[in-house]
């Protein structure tokens, strides 16, 4: 069954994002409701328009998602960017892009949808704000130490391997590296070596020519290409054929690698940072991850330490994590009882951080609002693998907390109850811990 | 790659990656009116004068109002900051022929009595010229059948 033209416009008016259509020549042939809605702009004063005379992006001009897609033969998800509204405002927007083509496949036109980000930006905004270090939440020694060395190597390009457990942040400090790093405006390309099948892989990293294989219809060019200037991150990189990893060893080397099915040498200037959650000193002697690479990436090397061995973390994080659910949830939930707050505190988190934040979801949603989060709303999983111990889970929770009580206090001139308001404790909780280390 | 892709690099200025992506069109179209106006104006950027001047004479004699009804606003044509980037630079040509050659094409896009000045100054550098002499001709036949047109309605 084909859906008539008529249909298709009713179905491409109704839905919620923004969608807008353009032909060869880069004119605006639809917009729709939605489209009118966030940009403030009526139909009549687009249609027929070049495109960049309505959106006013600075992306039109440097990485015009569609040129992108053709260029790349790969539509577009959640690309950041910016258009201006008819009111002159700026507003950040994420957008999706595909190519319209023709019965030779040639592009005829092009599609993009996208919808208003400013709500979410500012929520973001907001929590960056309050991390201690380029999104990372983190005040314990060992965390302390690492954004010291992010700050050291600012300068450098050199690669990085940063190793960890699942959940760590692993991600959240490859991006604070890219940040912090000379080449923060250039391109940041992230691809996760896991999740491609290993003979699409090399394709993906450095691109293919027109008949390289099956489904190599056109050409296309990589990561690799496309990070040129910039930094790539590689997550999960142990995980890579071994094919790869020599294409990849020569990129390091000499910066150099061929297209899949092209005989062509090429030339690319990227930094590599590159994450693992395995243990790659396993891995380099059951011989799945080549030596030679192994030294080539680790000249910068980030240990991340899985939270249970840096519990001063879990209050800020707790804390964080809160004031990022009340601004999504649009709740007042300030606290949380003493009893999960030690629960937390002596549970293993074997999934680390991100562990952390989904538990705290889940009994985020579950707690009313303006109530404290308590024991009761805590995943059984939780209530049942926490340490029983209860000195154990004093002498943790004593000790993990005292830096952070401390600083925090400082911070709040000793004003006790704005303190345990931004620890995201109880006033008794907070009394109770100063008496425990001797400061009541 | 593509016409489209050409296009792009078109409406934000890149003309020498343009230049690239409507000549390979042009093998596939040779026909393709609406590469070669375009194709003309990155020529005249690329250095390309004589090639552009090809382009222009071959466009010209097919269908001279195809590139006579050129609108700056309405074709997001590029050809008066052009012509405005031109002035600024006199003096920087080496050869005063190609200058008078490119402000002809660039004219040609904008105001045809411009441009008809420019090519007869050309011409009178390079006498022997058939291209330029013809594309004069065909400027002023042009001309004098839009005047009959006017007198007659």
């Amino acid at each position: 069954m084909t859906i008539s033209d008529k249909l298709k416009d009713h179905i491409l008016e109704s839905i919620g994002e923004g969608v807008f259509t353009v032909d060869k020549d880069f004119r605006i042939n639809f917009f729709n409701h939605a489209a009118e809605e966030i940009t403030g702009f009526k139909k009549d004063e687009v249609l027929g328009n070049f495109c960049k005379h309505i959106f006013k992006s600075k992306l039109c001009y440097t990485e015009c998602p569609i040129a992108l897609v053709i260029k790349s033969n790969k539509n577009i998800y959640d690309f950041e960017s910016s258009i201006t509204k008819s009111s002159e405002e700026i507003i950040p927007i994420k957008l999706n892009a595909a190519v319209l083509y023709n019965d030779n496949r040639e592009p005829r036109g092009g599609i993009v949808t996208f919808r208003d980000i400013s709500e979410m930006e500012k929520i973001r905004k907001d929590l960056e704000k309050e991390t201690h270090f380029n999104g990372i939440v983190g005040v314990s020694k060992h965390m302390q130490e690492i954004f010291s060395l992010i700050k050291e190597i600012t300068d450098s390009v050199a690669p990085v391997l940063i190793s960890g457990e699942s959940g760590t942040g692993k991600e959240l400090i490859a991006n604070a590296i890219q940040k912090t790093s000379m080449r923060r405006d250039k391109p940041f390309i992230k691809i996760n070596c896991a999740v491609l099948p290993p003979q699409l892989l090399g394709s993906e990293l450095f691109g293919h020519v027109k008949g390289a294989f099956t489904d190599a219809v056109k050409d296309r060019i990589g990561r690799f290409e496309l990070a040129d200037g910039g930094t790539v991150f590689l997550d999960e990189v142990a995980e890579m054929p071994q094919q790869t990893q020599i294409q990849l060893l020569r990129v390091l080397q000499e910066g150099t690698f061929e297209r899949v099915g092209e005989s062509e040498t090429r030339t690319t200037n990227v930094r590599v940072v590159a994450a693992t959650n395995i243990n790659i000193e396993k891995a380099l002697n059951e011989g799945k991850f080549r030596e030679d690479l192994f030294y080539r990436l680790n000249v910068i090397p980030i240990t991340v330490k899985p939270l249970r061995e840096r519990l001063d973390d879990i209050i800020p994080l707790i804390h964080h994590f809160i004031h990022k659910f009340n601004l999504i949830y649009k709740k007042e939930i300030e606290d949380i009882s003493d009893e999960t707050l030690e629960l937390l505190h002596s549970y293993n988190w074997p999934g680390n951080i991100r562990e952390l934040e989904n538990v705290l979801e889940f009994a985020y949603v579950r707690t009313k609002k303006n109530n404290n989060i308590t024991a009761q709303q805590l995943p059984p999983v939780i209530k049942s693998k926490s340490v029983k111990n209860v000195d154990v889970e004093e002498n943790i929770s004593v000790s993990s907390g005292t830096s952070y009580l401390i600083k925090v206090l400082d911070k709040n001139k000793w004003n006790k109850s704005a303190a345990a308001k931004e620890l995201g404790i109880g006033r008794t909780t907070l009394w109770r811990k100063l008496k425990e280390i001797g400061l009541e | 790659m593509s016409e489209m892709l050409g296009n792009q690099y078109f409406m934000v200025r890149k003309y020498f990656d343009a230049k690239t992506e409507y000549e390979n069109e042009l093998i596939k179209y040779p026909a393709n009116k609406s590469i070669l106006k375009k194709l003309i104006i990155c020529l005249t950027q690329t250095g390309e004068v004589q090639k552009a001047l090809d382009h222009f004479y071959k466009l010209a004699i097919t269908d001279i109002e195809y590139i006579i009804d050129t609108d700056p606003v309405r074709d997001d044509c590029p050809c008066v900051e052009l012509i405005e980037q031109l002035k600024k630079s006199i003096g920087n040509y080496k050869n005063v022929f190609d200058e008078q050659v490119i402000n002809g094409i660039l004219w040609g896009y904008c105001d045809i009595t411009n441009s008809i000045q420019h090519f007869e100054k050309a011409a009178l550098i390079d006498r022997s010229n058939r291209k330029i002499t013809e594309i004069i001709d065909v400027m002023n036949q042009y001309i004098s059948k839009s005047n009959t047109l006017i007198q007659l309605n």
